[in-house]
């Protein structure tokens, strides 16, 4: 069963450094050559302040977290069963382009918990889980919004 | 801003979006393991894998779903993405040969912004979808 009454509670933040290196290297495998994630003046040719983050960057937010089980340990303490539960659906809406040598914070929250029928009979339990980016005015800037899925 | 890709006004109904296919592998997994930092063992550890009964290691389906987002970014321009949003539908396993595709749904503008939405998918060999998929892009005006 998983407790439902941690929905709506900020789990943890963490800075998140927006690397140049790191962006080259997620483009690399994600397979896109274009040079505005590789090259600074290339970027700047078309007004950003330097290389952009790709599209689904933020999923990178792991490397940054205080611990390297975090999500393992959020999962645990919502009582999800890990061998049941998959990612069923990512979203990432962005607010402007995020150039390196921006630094963000970083926050992971649970977002709505709640459960439908499976198709097959069972009941699947959902879990959205948020981590959303703020700059160093505070402003957000991104956010990745997860569903969690518990097949029982 | 030079090299515009595409202007609000030359969006056609129903246009397509670039496509492209990869034939995927286990080098691939890494790599986004890698440079994406999803560790879990199920996606670059065989015998792992095995030994809860898969076939073989599958991908994480944020690599995939992070190839696609060239679908939207090669045709919109850089930095124009406001939404990108993936559902997972099916595991892509080693060897699967993926097509990457999408299409124009919608043309509208809101609060003073440009904006197309646009559907997209990610396909296995066997026309099953591994991903399917939803965008919304700002995108500069003529006038």
């Amino acid at each position: 069963m998983v407790k439902k009454n941690l929905s709506g509670t900020k789990f943890g933040e963490f800075e998140f450094p927006v690397e140049q290196g790191k962006i080259k290297e997620f483009a690399g495998a994600i397979l896109d050559p274009n040079p505005v994630y590789r090259d600074v003046e290339y970027a700047q040719g078309l007004g950003f302040d330097s290389v952009i983050m790709p599209v689904t960057f933020p999923a990178t937010f792991a490397f940054h977290l205080p611990s390297e089980n975090l999500i393992v340990e959020m999962m645990l303490k919502l009582e999800m069963n890990l061998a049941t539960s998959v990612h069923g659906e990512a979203e990432f809406t962005i607010e402007r382009p995020i150039a390196a040598g921006e630094t963000l914070r970083g926050e992971i929250s649970i977002g709505d918990i709640y459960e439908k029928e499976g198709k097959r009979g069972g009941k699947m339990t959902f879990v959205e889980v948020t981590i959303s980016f703020f700059d160093e005015n505070d402003k957000p800037v991104a956010a990745m919004k997860n569903v969690f899925i518990e097949r029982s | 801003m030079e090299d515009i890709k595409k202007y609000f006004e030359d969006v056609a109904d129903s246009e397509e979006l670039p496509s492209f296919e990869v034939t995927v592998n286990r080098t691939h997994f890494v790599k986004y393991a890698g440079a994406g930092g999803d560790f879990n063992p199920i996606h670059h550890d065989e015998e792992f894998a095995k030994s809860v009964g898969l076939p073989s290691v599958f991908a994480m389906g944020l690599m995939h779903g992070s190839f696609l987002t060239r679908v939207v970014t090669d045709w919109a321009g850089d930095g124009n993405v406001k939404r990108y949003k993936i559902r997972f539908a099916s595991q892509v396993w080693p060897k699967d040969t993926l097509t990457f595709k999408g299409k124009v749904t919608k043309k509208y503008t809101k609060d003073d912004k440009n904006l197309v939405d646009c559907e997209l998918f990610v396909v296995n060999q066997h026309g099953e979808n591994a991903i399917v998929g939803e965008a919304t892009v700002a995108l500069p005006s003529r006038n």
